[in-house]
C-alpha cells in the first residue's frame, strides 16, 4: 500500500503538469491572468506530490533506491519505469518547484502578450517533460523525456512565431539538442548490446558486470553519452545555441535555460555512475570530463565579459557555472559529486533568479542593453535587492550558498588530484565576480538616464519568485546543513562514500572547514560596522549634476549626462584589450569555421542521396514495387 | 597654516585655458616650463583637467566661441582658486579690442587676480606674476 501510494504521487506528479497543459490550451477565452494561475497551480500540485514523496522516501533512507515498474513491450524488456533515489528526487524537486515560480512570474511578465495557451501549454509540458526525465527508470524512457524537453524548449524560445529571429534560435536550439539526443540514442544501443541480459533498466545496469559486449561498446556508450550531455548542457563545443535562445520570454530562458533543461546533461553524467559503474568511474574518463568542464567555464567566463546584452550575459555565465558542476561530477569522487550537485541546486536559486531580474529589467525598461540602464536602485528595491544577493552568490561570495559550493568543488579537486582544475576554477569566479561588478553597476548603481526617471517595480507576482529565491540563495548560504544532507545522499548513492561532515556548526571536508553561521555573523558585523563609520563622519549629500561645475569637463563643452556616463561597455574595454589575441580567436571565425565545416560535409553527403529524388512519380513507384518484391523474396525464402 | 593650505602655496597645480590666443603667450607659457626656466622647481605642474587646478593660466581676447566655454571651465575648476591672465590680450582685449569677435575682456565675466601684461610676457615676467599669485592663496 505504502508503495503504491509512493508510486501514485510519483506517476501524478509527472501526469499533472501534461495533463494541465491540455486543459490550459482550450482556455483561450479565459483572462491572461486566470489562465497563467492555473498553469502555476499545476506545477504546484506536481512539487507537492514530489515533496510528499521525498519525505516518504527520505523517512528510511536506506530504502534507496526505489522502482516503480509497469511493462510495455515485454519482448525487448521495455517498460514504463520510475527510478527514484536521492539524486532524482532532488532535481526533480527542483524541475518542479522553479517551475511553479516561473509560471507565477509568468503570470504578470506574459500579461500583454498574445497566443498564451500555447505558451502555458508548452511550459507545463516542458515542466512535466523534466520531472518525467529525473524520474526515468530506464534510458529508453529517460530518452523520451529528454527528447520531449528539447521540443517543448524549440517551442518556447521559437514562441514569437513572427520573429524570424527567436525562429532561427529556437531551430538551433532544437538541432544541437537533437543532435546530443541522436548520441543518446547511439550510446542506449550500445547499452542495450553491452549488457548480459539485454536491459536498459537502471536498477538492472547497476548491478551489471557488462561481460556481454567488452569494452569497446562500453566506450562507446560512454562516449556517446558524454556528447549527449555536452549538447543538452550548453557545454564546450556545442553551446551556441544558449546565448540566442535568450530571444525566448524571460521566464523562460530562467526555467529552460538556468534550472532545468540545461542540467539534464550534468544528471545523464551523474546517472553514468549508476548505470555504467566502474567503467565511467575511471580515471581516463574523469579527466575528459574535467578538461571539458575546465574548458566550458574559461570560455563561458570570457564571452560573458564583454557582453552588453543582459540575458546574453547570462546565458554564458549559464555555460561558465555549468562548467563547474561538470567539473564537479566528473572528478569521481563522493565529494566531487555533492559538490556538483550542489552548485546545480544552487545554480537553479541565483542563476534562475538573475534571469527573472533581467525580465523585470526588460519588462520596467524595456530595453535589454545594460547600456541603456543606470541607477535604478532607487526606483526597482526589491529587484536591486534579488541581483545583488544573486550576483554575489554566483560569484562565490561568502556566506551566500554559490561560495559553500564553488568552496566544496575547489577541495573536491584539490583532494581528487586535480590542483590544476582548481585553479582554473578559482580564476573563472575572479571573473565572474568581475562580470557581476559590471552588470550591478550598470544597472543599478549610477546615475539614473533621463529616459528611465520614470520607471516603476514590478508586480507582486514577478516580486514573489525573486524575492524566495534571494532569499533561498542566503537561506542555503548560512545554513548550507539542509539542502547538503540530501545532496549527501545522492552523491554517496552514486559513488559509495562519505563526501563530508555535515555538523550543525560548519562543514568539514578533507581539505578544509567553512563555518557558515560564524562567517554570516562575522560579515554582517563587518557590515554593521561599515554603516557606523559612513553615519557618523560627515557626509556630503549627493548632487545632482545639474549645474554647470558639477558637469563632467570635456574640453568646456556641455555635454548631457547619457554621453559621459559610464556604462557597461566601458567596463570591459580594458578587459578587451588586454586579452585581444583570444578574442581575436572568437570574432574572426573560430568555432564558426568548425562548424560550418561539418555542414558543409553533411551537406554534400545529403547530396549523394538527394539524387534518389528525381521528380518522376513512375521512379517513385518503380522504387516501391521494387522494395516489395525484395520484402517478400525475403519472407519466402 | 594646514597641510593641505601650506601645499597649494608650496606647489600650485596649473591648467591652462586659451580663449583664442594667437599661441605667443601659450609658446611662453609651456617656456616657462622647460627646463631653461623651469617652474617645476615651485612645484607647479600642468595639469590636463581643471578638476586638478589650483591656479588657471588665461591668455587670449576671450572671443565669441570661447566666452561659454571658458565660464565652464572657470565653474568646474574646485575653489579655492586664482586666475591669472596671461598676456595684453587677457588682460585688456590688446589691439583686438573692439573687433567683430571680441567678448572680453576677461575680467568682464570671470574675477581675475594676478594681470601680467606682455605681448607676449617673458618668462621671468609670467613667473613673477604667479609667485605674487600665490600670496593670495
Amino acid at each position: 500500500m505504502e508503495a503504491l501510494t509512493l508510486e501514485f504521487a510519483l506517476l501524478l506528479s509527472i501526469a499533472v503538469p501534461f495533463i494541465w497543459a491540455a486543459v490550459v490550451s482550450g482556455l483561450g477565452r479565459a483572462s491572461a491572468r486566470v489562465q497563467g494561475g492555473f498553469a502555476a497551480s499545476g506545477m504546484l500540485l506536481s512539487t507537492g506530490f514530489l515533496v510528499f514523496a521525498a519525505s516518504r522516501v527520505m523517512a528510511e533512507p536506506t530504502g534507496l533506491p526505489l522502482a516503480f515498474k509497469r511493462p510495455w513491450i515485454p519482448a525487448f524488456g521495455l517498460a514504463f519505469s520510475l527510478y527514484v533515489d536521492a539524486l532524482s528526487l532532488l532535481l526533480a524537486l527542483v524541475a518542479s518547484g522553479f517551475g511553479f515560480l516561473a509560471l507565477l512570474y509568468s503570470v504578470d511578465e506574459m500579461r500583454r502578450e498574445g497566443g498564451l495557451p500555447r505558451y502555458y501549454m508548452w511550459m507545463l509540458f516542458f515542466g512535466g517533460s523534466m520531472v518525467g526525465l529525473f524520474l526515468a527508470g530506464d534510458l529508453f524512457t529517460m530518452f523520451i523525456f529528454w527528447e520531449l524537453t528539447s521540443l517543448a524548449s524549440y517551442g518556447l524560445i521559437g514562441f514569437h512565431k513572427e520573429r524570424l529571429e527567436d525562429v532561427g534560435a529556437a531551430l538551433k536550439a532544437f538541432m544541437l539538442t537533437h543532435l546530443g539526443g541522436a548520441f543518446l540514442l547511439l550510446g542506449i544501443f550500445a547499452v542495450y548490446l553491452a549488457s548480459s541480459p539485454h536491459t536498459l533498466d537502471f536498477e538492472a545496469l547497476a548491478g551489471q558486470a557488462f561481460t556481454g559486449g567488452g569494452m569497446l561498446l562500453v566506450s562507446l556508450a560512454i562516449a556517446s553519452f558524454i556528447i549527449a550531455a555536452v549538447a543538452k548542457s550548453v557545454q564546450f563545443p556545442m553551446h551556441n545555441w544558449l546565448p540566442s535562445a535568450t530571444v525566448a520570454p524571460s521566464a523562460v530562458t530562467a526555467y529552460l535555460h538556468a534550472a532545468a533543461m540545461v542540467k539534464a546533461g550534468v544528471y545523464l553524467l551523474a546517472r553514468m555512475y549508476t548505470v555504467l559503474p566502474g567503467f565511467f568511474n575511471v580515471p581516463s574518463w574523469n579527466l575528459v570530463v574535467v578538461s571539458i568542464g575546465c574548458v566550458t567555464m574559461l570560455v563561458g567566463v570570457m564571452n560573458a565579459l564583454v557582453q552588453s546584452d543582459f540575458k546574453r550575459l547570462l546565458a554564458y555565465h549559464t555555460i561558465s557555472q555549468i562548467g563547474y558542476m561538470v567539473l564537479g561530477v566528473g572528478l569521481g569522487t563522493t565529494l566531487g559529486l555533492a559538490a556538483g550537485l550542489f552548485h546545480l541546486l544552487n545554480h537553479a536559486l541565483f542563476k534562475g533568479c538573475l534571469f527573472l531580474c533581467a525580465g523585470a529589467l526588460i519588462y520596467a525598461t524595456g530595453s535589454r542593453s545594460l547600456d541603456d540602464y543606470g541607477g535604478l536602485a532607487k526606483r526597482m528595491p526589491v529587484t536591486a535587492f534579488a541581483c545583488l544577493v544573486a550576483s554575489a552568490s554566483i560569484s562565490g561570495v561568502p556566506p551566500f550558498n554559490g561560495f559553500v559550493s564553488k568552496w566544496m568543488i575547489y577541495g573536491a579537486a584539490i583532494e581528487a588530484g586535480y590542483a590544476w582544475a582548481a585553479v582554473i576554477a578559482m580564476f573563472t569566479s575572479a571573473l565572474t565576480l568581475a562580470s557581476f561588478a559590471k552588470v550591478v553597476h550598470s544597472a543599478f548603481l549610477g546615475s539614473t538616464p533621463e529616459r528611465l526617471r520614470e520607471v516603476k517595480e514590478v508586480p507582486a507576482t514577478m516580486k514573489i519568485p525573486l524575492t524566495v529565491l534571494a532569499l533561498a540563495c542566503i537561506l542555503f548560504g548560512v545554513f548550507p546543513a539542509a539542502p547538503l544532507s540530501l545532496v549527501g545522499l545522492a552523491a554517496s548513492g552514486l559513488v559509495p562514500g562519505l563526501p563530508l561532515a555535515v555538523y550543525s556548526f560548519g562543514l568539514v571536508t578533507e581539505i578544509g572547514v567553512w563555518l557558515p553561521t560564524v562567517a554570516a555573523l562575522l560579515l554582517f558585523l563587518g557590515i554593521l560596522l561599515g554603516l557606523a563609520i559612513y553615519y557618523a563622519s560627515a557626509r556630503v549629500s549627493p548632487v545632482a549634476p545639474t549645474a554647470d561645475k558639477y558637469k563632467v569637463f570635456v574640453g568646456g563643452e556641455d555635454v548631457s549626462l547619457e554621453e559621459v556616463s559610464f556604462t557597461s561597455h566601458h567596463f570591459y574595454s580594458p578587459v578587451k584589450s588586454i586579452l585581444k589575441p583570444l578574442y581575436e580567436v572568437g570574432e574572426k571565425g573560430g568555432l564558426d569555421r568548425l562548424d560550418y565545416g561539418i555542414a558543409r560535409l553533411i551537406d554534400r553527403a545529403c547530396g549523394f542521396f538527394r539524387k534518389v529524388h528525381t521528380g518522376v512519380l513512375s521512379m517513385y513507384v518503380f522504387w516501391l514495387l521494387l522494395a516489395l518484391l525484395v520484402f517478400a523474396l525475403m519472407l519466402w525464402w | 597654516m594646514s597641510l593641505f593650505r601650506l601645499s597649494r602655496k608650496k606647489s600650485p597645480w596649473v591648467f591652462h585655458v586659451s580663449t583664442g590666443s594667437c599661441n605667443n603667450c601659450d609658446i611662453e607659457i609651456i617656456a616657462a616650463l622647460t627646463p631653461r626656466f623651469d617652474v617645476e622647481r615651485f612645484g607647479i605642474v600642468l595639469q590636463g583637467s581643471p578638476r586638478h587646478a589650483d591656479i588657471l593660466l588665461v591668455t587670449g581676447i576671450l572671443n565669441r566661441q570661447t566666452l561659454e566655454r571658458a565660464k565652464r571651465v572657470y565653474a568646474q575648476t574646485p575653489d579655492p582658486k586664482l586666475v591669472v591672465a596671461v598676456g595684453t590680450c587677457a588682460c585688456t582685449g590688446g589691439i583686438f579690442r573692439g573687433s567683430y569677435n571680441f567678448a572680453g575682456p576677461l575680467d568682464r565675466v570671470i574675477p581675475v587676480d594676478v594681470y601680467i601684461a606682455g605681448c607676449p610676457p617673458r618668462p621671468q615676467a609670467i613667473i613673477d606674476g604667479i609667485v605674487k599669485a600665490l600670496e593670495k592663496l
